[in-house]
Order: structure tokens, then C-alpha cells, then sequence
């Protein structure tokens, strides 16, 4: 109760004495509330204060509904693949591949000209994104870096080992690769 | 991992300054809807696994009126049949919808009768918009700007709605500015200050930019979800005006092709003569 005092407080010193609550007088019609309310909806991210706090908000008539962030709840979703075994595994890969590639100085000078060579012939390579918490749905973006720098990664693996065959590195990403055809150029310079 | 691709790009949307309200129930209805019919990679277990994360997190969100702004943008008409019967925590979305009306409506009969009477003309009406209708890519707010007039009571309820954001993505770029103006070098501003400060800048930054609601369009990654669905929108030549009733068909532009062909040289003459005699008074 304090609390929304104090929010009420607040509002009626930062907008001149109006407040937010004005538009819910019962004088009049519906309509006309609705007309009046400055505020239609409050929109915050989905922890247990925050949806607290929403309530409170609707509660004391700041606004007239309230509801939870969608992106963060995506973000949310994608956590939750993180934890089905598929996307799982092919997260632990991706991590692994992108920290050996990142944090070993050899390997990234080794990977770097075999990106640009490929990159130059019009392929779409990034760079390697390592996982980040915070970034929206970073599992997505990691993996997606992964595979779009897959060539250069077989590429200069097969530089290190020629007796072995490019496809038999990462074969568990390999039906990822297979979805999508790499164009006639593409192969064209990977075959040169 | 097409699945992934396709949950980044949504959240990539979702995020966006100007997404509409109804992209939340839009894309998380059409993204479980995918799962039913396309992503036939995924084993069924992983399937129905993303589905229950999928329902789990929505409900979290979901608020009636986030429905109703559902139902109010014309670009999702394809996918609201399909969703009809499906339980979002343990409510199907005409039922919400119901409860947004009753919501709105408050103890106002009157007002509650106007909006149902409403609503059911706006589904009527599109439900027979084709799939690739004029303006299916505008933003819904203007949509409705342009073509709500037929629904008066509606129509104020949907301005209001379109003009919210669906992510909390936008306040937390706010933050972000509050970051370049609460510096290190500049740790003792005073908070009221550093709050001002932070909304010049990015309100500058925002005034600075093209009308976001005028230039939106939608995504690349709605249509790749509609299209996922087998609803994609294909172009379609427009109906023909009905025949006028006193047989006079066939007196089309053909008939007066021939006196453009005579007329426009020698108006052309005429300007070029005005513009070398000097009397050309524009």
C-alpha cells in the first residue's frame, strides 16, 4: 500500500497533479475512460517482481492492462531448446569449435585466410560468435556461426591433415550442411 | 537448426521499435503451428518438447488484450483459423478475445454491444480478404488509419493497441543510452540530471529518424513463417470493375488510344513553342 502511495506520489509531482488513475472515475461512461487513460498498457520483462509489479500497476489503475515481454520470452524459449539434447549437443560443439578457434592463436590465423579466400568468392562467413547469456537467443547465433563457417573450419582442417576427407570433421553437423546445397560456385572454389 | 533460425529472426522482429502488438500471439501461434507441419527434421519428442516450451513462455505474456490486437491485424487473417482450436494454458484464443471484449466493455452495455457488433463485421470482412490483399504489409495502425472506417467503436481500440510495442526491447535500448551519458569520467552526475540527459539523447535519436510506422514493413521472417504454413501471398491480378449496366462494354482505354496518339504531339508542339516564345508561364 505504501508503495502504491508512493508510485501515486510520484506521478502527481512529475505531471503536474494530474495522475494516472484519473481516467477510472466511475462519473464517467466507459467509453470515456477509455478516452481519458493515458496509459493503455505497461509491457516489462517476465521475472517474479517485475510481474509483480504489473499487477501493482493495474492494480492501482496506472495503467489499464499489462503484459510480459515477448522477445524476452522467445529468448526464454531458446533456453529451453538449450536444454533438449539435439540442440544441446550441437550447442557444446559449436562452444567448443568457437572457443579452440578463438582463444588459440594458431588455429585463427590458420582459419582466417581460408574464411576471407571463401568470403571473397562470395560465400556468407561471419565471424565466430562465442555463446553469450545475454544476447538474444544466443544459442541460435552460435551455431548459426558454426555452420555458416563450416567450410573454412573443414577447410583448414584438411590443410593440417591431408589424408583425411573434409566430411570427416563435425560429421554430426553434417545433415545441417546437407539441408542446403552449397551453390555451383561455391563448390567450383572449393574444389580449386 | 532451421527451427533456431527461424526463433532468432522472430525474436529479431519482435524487438524492432516498430513491431505491432499482435506480432507476439502472431508469431508464437504461427511458430507452433510450423512445428505441426513443417521442421520435419526435428524428432517428435524434441517437437513436442519446443511445443510445451512454447506454450509454457507464452502464458507468461499473455494478456487478453494481446489476443484482441491479434485479431485485429489483417496480415495474420490466414493463420486465426488454424489457431482457433489450439489451448494457450488451457484457454483457446477466441476465449480470450471474448474476455479482451468483456474487458473493454467494463458494466457499459451499450458500449460492449457496439464492439462485439464491431469485432463480428471486422472478422466477417476479413475473413474475405484474399491472401495477398492491397496493404497486407502496411503497419496494422495504419491499416487501420486508412481503411477502419466501416468499424468506428473498433477503430479506436485498435489505434490504441497498434501504438504499443510488443518487447520491452525498446526501454532497455534507453538503458543503453543512460550508459554513454552515466560514464566513468562522469560518475557524480546528479541522477535527475543524467535522466534528462539520456532522454535528449535518445529522443533526438528517435526524432532524427524516418516515421518508423509509415516505412514498416513486414519481415522477411513473418513471410517465411506464413509461408511455412502454405499461406504465403501470391500476387493476384486484381478482380475487374463490374460492367457498367448500359452496354457499353468494350469502350475501354482502346477507343481512345487514337486521339492520345493525335493530342499529345501536338500539345507537346505547343509547350515547346510556349517555352522558345518566352510565354510559358510557369
Amino acid at each position: 500500500m505504501e508503495l502504491t502511495q508512493g508510485l501515486q506520489a510520484r506521478l502527481a509531482a512529475r505531471y503536474g497533479g494530474a495522475t494516472f488513475s484519473d481516467w477510472a472515475d466511475p462519473g464517467h461512461t466507459r467509453e470515456n475512460q477509455l478516452a481519458l487513460c493515458w496509459i493503455w498498457g505497461l509491457v516489462t520483462d517476465n521475472p517474479t517482481p517485475m510481474r509483480l509489479m504489473r499487477r501493482l500497476a493495474v492494480d492501482t489503475k496506472v495503467c489499464l492492462f499489462s503484459y510480459g515481454c515477448a522477445a524476452h520470452a522467445g529468448n526464454l524459449v531458446a533456453k529451453d531448446l538449450a536444454l533438449i539434447e539435439l540442440f544441446k549437443s550441437a550447442l557444446l560443439d559449436s562452444v567448443a569449435v568457437g572457443v579452440f578457434f578463438t582463444r588459440s592463436t594458431r588455429a585463427g590465423a590458420l582459419l582466417a585466410p581460408n574464411a576471407q579466400q571463401l568470403r571473397n568468392a562470395g560465400a556468407k562467413i561471419g565471424s565466430l560468435d562465442l555463446y553469450s547469456r545475454t544476447r538474444w537467443v544466443g544459442e541460435a547465433a552460435t551455431i548459426t556461426s558454426v555452420l555458416a563457417n563450416l567450410l573454412a573450419l573443414r577447410r583448414t582442417l584438411t590443410d593440417m591433415n591431408p589424408q583425411r576427407h573434409a566430411s570427416a570433421y563435425f560429421p554430426e553437423l553434417r545433415p545441417s550442411l546437407t539441408a542446403r546445397p552449397p551453390s555451383r560456385h561455391w563448390l567450383s572454389v572449393c574444389r580449386s | 537448426m532451421p527451427f533456431l533460425k527461424a526463433l532468432a529472426s522472430s525474436v529479431a522482429v519482435l524487438e524492432a521499435d516498430a513491431a505491432p502488438l499482435s506480432s507476439a500471439v502472431g508469431i508464437f501461434s504461427a511458430l507452433r503451428l510450423c512445428l505441426d507441419q513443417s521442421f520435419a527434421e526435428l524428432p517428435v519428442a524434441a517437437r513436442s518438447s519446443i511445443q510445451g516450451s512454447l506454450g509454457r513462455r507464452l502464458s507468461l505474456i499473455q494478456d487478453p488484450l494481446l489476443v484482441l490486437a491479434f485479431y485485429l491485424d489483417p496480415f495474420w487473417c490466414p493463420v486465426r483459423q488454424r489457431v482457433a482450436a489450439m489451448q494457450w494454458d488451457g484457454t483457446t484464443l477466441p476465449t480470450l478475445r471474448g474476455r479482451a471484449v468483456e474487458f473493454l466493455a467494463g458494466d457499459d452495455a451499450s458500449y460492449s454491444l457496439r464492439l462485439s457488433r464491431d469485432l463480428a463485421a471486422f472478422l466477417t470482412y476479413a475473413e474475405q480478404l484474399p491472401v495477398a490483399f492491397a496493404g497486407r504489409d502496411l503497419h496494422p495502425a495504419q491499416w487501420w488509419v486508412l481503411m477502419g472506417e466501416p468499424f468506428p467503436t473498433l477503430r479506436v481500440v485498435a489505434l490504441r493497441l497498434f501504438a504499443l510495442p510488443p518487447s520491452a526491447a525498446g526501454g532497455e535500448r534507453a538503458f543503453k543510452t543512460a550508459k554513454l551519458v552515466h560514464t566513468a569520467v562522469r560518475n557524480r552526475l546528479d541522477p535527475a540530471k543524467a535522466d534528462m540527459q539520456t532522454r535528449i539523447m535518445f529522443n533526438s535519436a528517435q526524432l532524427a529518424r524516418a516515421d518508423i510506422i509509415a516505412s514498416y514493413g513486414r519481415s522477411c521472417a513473418e513471410h517465411m513463417l506464413l509461408e511455412r504454413l502454405g499461406m504465403a501471398a501470391v500476387d493476384q491480378a486484381p478482380a475487374a470493375p463490374p460492367a457498367p449496366a448500359d452496354g457499353t462494354e468494350g469502350a475501354g482505354e482502346e477507343d481512345y488510344a487514337g486521339d492520345i496518339e493525335e493530342v499529345a504531339p501536338a500539345a507537346f508542339d505547343a509547350i515547346v513553342e510556349g517555352v522558345v516564345n518566352g510565354d510559358d508561364n510557369e
